[in-house]
C-alpha cells in the first residue's frame, strides 16, 4: 500500500470503525412464521414428497398392465403359432382334407398330417406321418416335413411325399418342388420327378406322368416296381387294416413288381402272392392274413 | 357399501396422519429433526444474505431442506453442513437471480424503554439506509460472506467451512468488502 492510501484509511478509519460497531446489534429480521411452523410445513412437504414415490409406484402398476397385455398378445400369437390341427386316416380309409385356401389333400390310409391352426397367418407348414398327395393352390410358401426333418418345399404343383418307416419318397406332378433331407442338399424337382431315399440311400429318377396326373393310390390302385416285400406287406396291412404274418421267407430279401387295389382283400392277396409262388391264408373274420412258402 | 368405503377412506386419512407413507425410519426423522435445529437459522440468515428477502429466504430454507431430505441416504455425516449451502447457494442461483437485494434489518432487541425504542428505530432505519447503499457496492460473493462474519458472528475458518472455500479464500473476499466500505466512507467526507 502507498502511504497516500495508508493515510486516506487512516482518516475514514473513524467512520468506518463506527459503522462497524453500528452494525454489532444488528441481526436479520425474525420469519413471519416460527421455526416450529417452518418444521411442521416441512414434514408436510416430506410426506406429500413421499406419496409422489408411492403414487411413482403406482405407476409400476401401469407397467405391470402393460406387461400383462404384452404377454396375452405373445401368449395369443404363439397360440396360433403353436396349436396345430391334425388330420389323421385310419387303416382302411383314404381321407380328404381340404385346406381354407383350396388346397387338395389326399390322405393314405394310416397317415396324419398336422398344420397350424391359423395357417394363412403362420404359414403353409405341414408334418406328414405316412403318405399324402398335395393339389396345392399358388400362394405363400407351403412346406411338407416329416419326423426325420426331411422337407418338400412347394412351389405351386401336385405332388406327392410317401414317408412311411424309413422311406421317404416325393413324386412331383405338377409344377416344382423342392426337397430337403439332412443327407442331401436341395433337390428340385420338375413334373415327372420323383426323389427316393430309402435306408438313407437317395436317388432321382423319372417316372411316366403324361398318362398319369397324379399317384395311383388315389385311384385305390397300388403300384410296385422292384419294391421290397415287405413294403408291399406293408402297405397291404394299411390299406385292408389287417395283420399279415410271415412265415418260411424274409419279406426284406424278396423283391415285388406288380399292383394291387384296395377294393378286396383276397383278390389283392392273390396278385401279390401267386407271381412269387406264395401261399396265403386269410383268417374267417378278415383281420389276419398268413402267407408262407 | 359406500359407507363401507367412508370408514375405509377415514381409516386411511388417519393412517396417513399418523404415519406418514413413504420409506423412512424413526431414526432418520430425528437426524432430519437434528439437522433442522442446528441450521435452521444460519441457512435462513444466509438465504437473507443473499437474496434480501425475507419470503424468499422461508422458501429457499423449505427447499433446501427438503432437498437434503430426499438426499438423506447419500449423505455423509461431516458433509452436512456445506451441503445445505451448497443446495441453498443453487436454489438462489437458479430460481432467484437477477434480484435487487434490499436489506432491512433489525436491531438486537434491547431492554430499552418506549422513548428509547423510537428513537432507536429511528437511529435503525438510518443505519439501515446507510447499510443498503454501503452493502450493495459490495460484489455479491464478498458480500454474504461478510454479513455472515458481522451480522451471524461466524468466524473466518466456520464460513470457510460452510462455504466449501479455503480460509484465504474468505480473507480475501472480507478484504475486498471492507475496501469497497472504505472507499465508500472516504467519499462520503
Amino acid at each position: 500500500m502507498t502511504s497516500d492510501n495508508q493515510n486516506s484509511d487512516d482518516l475514514n478509519n473513524k467512520e468506518l470503525e463506527q459503522f462497524l460497531s453500528e452494525m454489532k446489534g444488528v441481526k436479520v429480521p425474525p420469519s413471519s412464521r416460527s421455526k416450529e411452523d417452518a418444521w411442521r410445513l416441512l414434514m408436510q412437504s416430506v410426506v406429500e414428497e413421499e406419496s409422489k414415490v408411492v403414487s411413482m409406484s403406482n405407476s409400476r402398476v401401469w407397467y405391470a398392465i402393460a406387461a400383462s397385455v404384452v404377454i396375452f398378445i405373445v401368449a395369443g400369437w404363439s397360440y396360433a403359432w403353436f396349436s396345430t390341427t391334425e388330420k389323421y386316416a385310419p387303416k382302411g380309409y383314404v381321407s380328404d382334407v381340404v385346406l381354407p385356401d383350396g388346397t387338395q389333400i389326399k390322405l393314405n390310409a394310416d397317415s396324419k398330417i398336422s398344420y397350424p391352426k391359423f395357417f394363412n397367418l403362420v404359414g403353409r407348414k405341414f408334418t406328414l406321418e405316412g403318405e399324402a398327395f398335395f393339389r396345392v393352390m399358388p400362394g405363400e410358401k407351403f412346406t411338407v416335413k416329416d419326423s426325420q426333418n426331411r422337407t418338400v418345399e412347394v412351389l405351386g404343383t401336385e405332388f406327392n411325399v410317401n414317408t412311411r418307416g424309413t422311406v421317404f419318397k416325393v413324386a412331383c406332378y405338377q409344377g416344382s418342388v423342392k426337397v430337403h433331407t439332412p443327407e442331401t442338399d436341395n433337390v428340385k424337382l420338375t413334373s415327372g420327378l420323383k426323389f427316393e431315399s430309402v435306408d438313407g440311400v437317395s436317388a432321382v429318377n423319372s417316372f411316366q406322368s403324361d398318362s398319369i396326373s397324379s399317384p395311383s393310390w388315389i385311384n385305390g390302385e397300388f403300384y410296385f416296381e422292384g419294391a421290397k416285400l415287405s413294403e408291399v406287406i406293408a402297405e397291404l396291412e394299411v390299406q385292408f387294416n389287417v395283420t399279415i404274418v410271415v412265415e418260411g421267407f424274409n419279406p426284406e430279401e424278396r423283391i415285388y413288381s406288380g399292383f394291387f387295389r384296395n377294393n378286396n382283400l383276397e383278390n389283392a392277396i392273390e396278385l401279390v402272392t401267386l407271381p412269387m409262388g406264395l401261399n396265403y391264408e386269410i383268417t374267417p373274420d378278415s383281420s389276419k392274413v398268413i402267407i408262407s412258402k | 357399501m359406500s359407507f363401507l368405503f367412508f370408514f375405509l377412506r377415514l381409516y386411511i386419512n388417519q393412517n396417513r396422519m399418523t404415519l406418514p407413507p413413504g420409506k423412512y425410519t424413526p431414526e432418520e426423522v430425528a437426524w432430519f429433526r437434528h439437522i433442522f435445529d442446528t441450521y435452521y437459522e444460519s441457512i435462513r440468515s444466509f438465504a437473507y444474505f443473499k437474496t434480501g428477502n425475507l419470503d424468499f429466504a422461508d422458501d429457499i430454507v423449505q427447499e433446501t431442506f427438503l432437498k437434503i431430505w430426499s438426499m438423506r441416504g447419500s449423505i455423509r455425516e461431516e458433509t452436512v453442513k456445506a451441503l445445505l449451502y451448497t443446495i441453498a447457494g443453487n436454489i438462489i442461483k437458479n430460481h432467484y437471480k437477477h434480484l435487487k437485494v434490499e436489506y432491512s434489518f433489525q436491531k438486537e432487541n434491547s431492554m430499552e424503554s418506549p422513548s428509547e425504542s423510537a428513537d432507536a428505530e429511528v437511529r435503525m432505519s438510518e443505519l439501515n439506509a446507510q447499510l443498503q447503499q454501503a452493502l450493495a457496492e459490495i460484489p455479491p460473493g464478498s458480500r454474504e460472506v461478510f454479513l455472515m462474519n458481522r451480522i451471524e458472528g461466524l468466524s473466518y475458518a466456520e464460513i470457510a467451512e460452510r462455504l466449501n472455500l479455503s480460509v484465504k479464500a474468505i480473507e480475501k473476499r472480507m478484504s475486498e468488502a471492507l475496501r469497497v466500505l472504505r472507499e465508500r466512507f472516504k467519499y462520503k467526507i
